[in-house]
């Protein structure tokens, strides 16, 4: 009876058990559809000096029934050139940016 | 006598009702440390994890643009090794052949990298095809 007072019924288990799980929350980002590929057509291009000018001039007349053409100066040509190359390492990159994003954006179970 | 002894046992009683109450108490806040020092270990996992895939993805996209600019520099470098103007007015049959060639593969190269790009959805179309 004494070890009873003495103990306030501490020894008879009043309380329950509460098991606290926590998680932190994952972010869910929605992922933005990719656009379609893109399909090029190549153009031809003529390469004209003084050995092939009338070959090209009559070949011209022969397939568009007039002689008319948009003609290029070589350094023009390389300038165009140049210009795609730009073209190109743009959107190469941007693509590893865009690959970055979606990478980190992903949630884990999906990666 | 008997008087003492109940006066001394309900002294006690008290006492250990304080030192179960501290208990009690101390206890709660024991599982609320506990819990707080889960999440702060939850978090600073998750924000490592973070940090490694990022950094990871920084390093890559680094790496692969260097490579672009490279690809684009060897290119490039065709036109100052070679005069064109002069191999054109020389051999214009041959730098026509060269010229479309090299057309057709740096569209082809575009198109590829629009490929890859179209490939992260794992195909998923905004709108059909029409050929």
């Amino acid at each position: 009876m004494v070890l009873t007072i003495i103990s306030s019924c501490s020894l008879f288990p009043s309380r329950q058990q509460v098991e606290i799980i926590s998680k932190p929350i994952e972010r869910s980002i929605a992922q933005p559809v990719m656009p379609r590929e893109i399909s090029l057509n190549d153009p031809y291009w003529y390469v004209v000096s003084d050995k092939n000018l009338d070959e090209f001039l009559a070949q011209i007349e022969k397939d568009s029934g007039n002689v008319v053409f948009l003609a290029m100066s070589v350094p023009d040509y390389e300038l165009m050139a140049y210009n795609t190359q730009e073209l190109k390492r743009y959107i190469s990159e941007l693509q590893e940016v865009v690959v970055y994003y979606r990478k980190v954006t992903t949630p884990q179970e999906n990666k | 006598m008997s008087r003492i002894l109940l006066g001394v046992l309900a002294i006690l009683g008290l006492f250990t009702f304080f030192l179960w109450n501290e208990n009690s108490k101390l206890a709660e806040l024991n599982q609320a440390f506990k819990l707080r020092d889960q999440e702060q270990k939850e978090a600073i996992k998750t924000l490592q994890e973070d940090f490694k895939t990022q950094s990871e993805g920084l390093l890559e996209i680094q790496k692969r643009n260097n490579e672009i600019e490279l690809e684009m520099t060897r290119y490039l470098d065709i036109f100052k090794r070679h005069n064109l103007t002069k191999l054109a007015i020389a051999k214009p049959n041959l730098i026509e052949t060269r010229v479309n060639n090299g057309t057709k593969k740096v569209f082809d190269s575009i198109e590829e990298v629009s490929r890859t790009i179209d490939g992260l959805d794992d195909n998923l179309q905004l709108q059909s095809v029409s050929e």
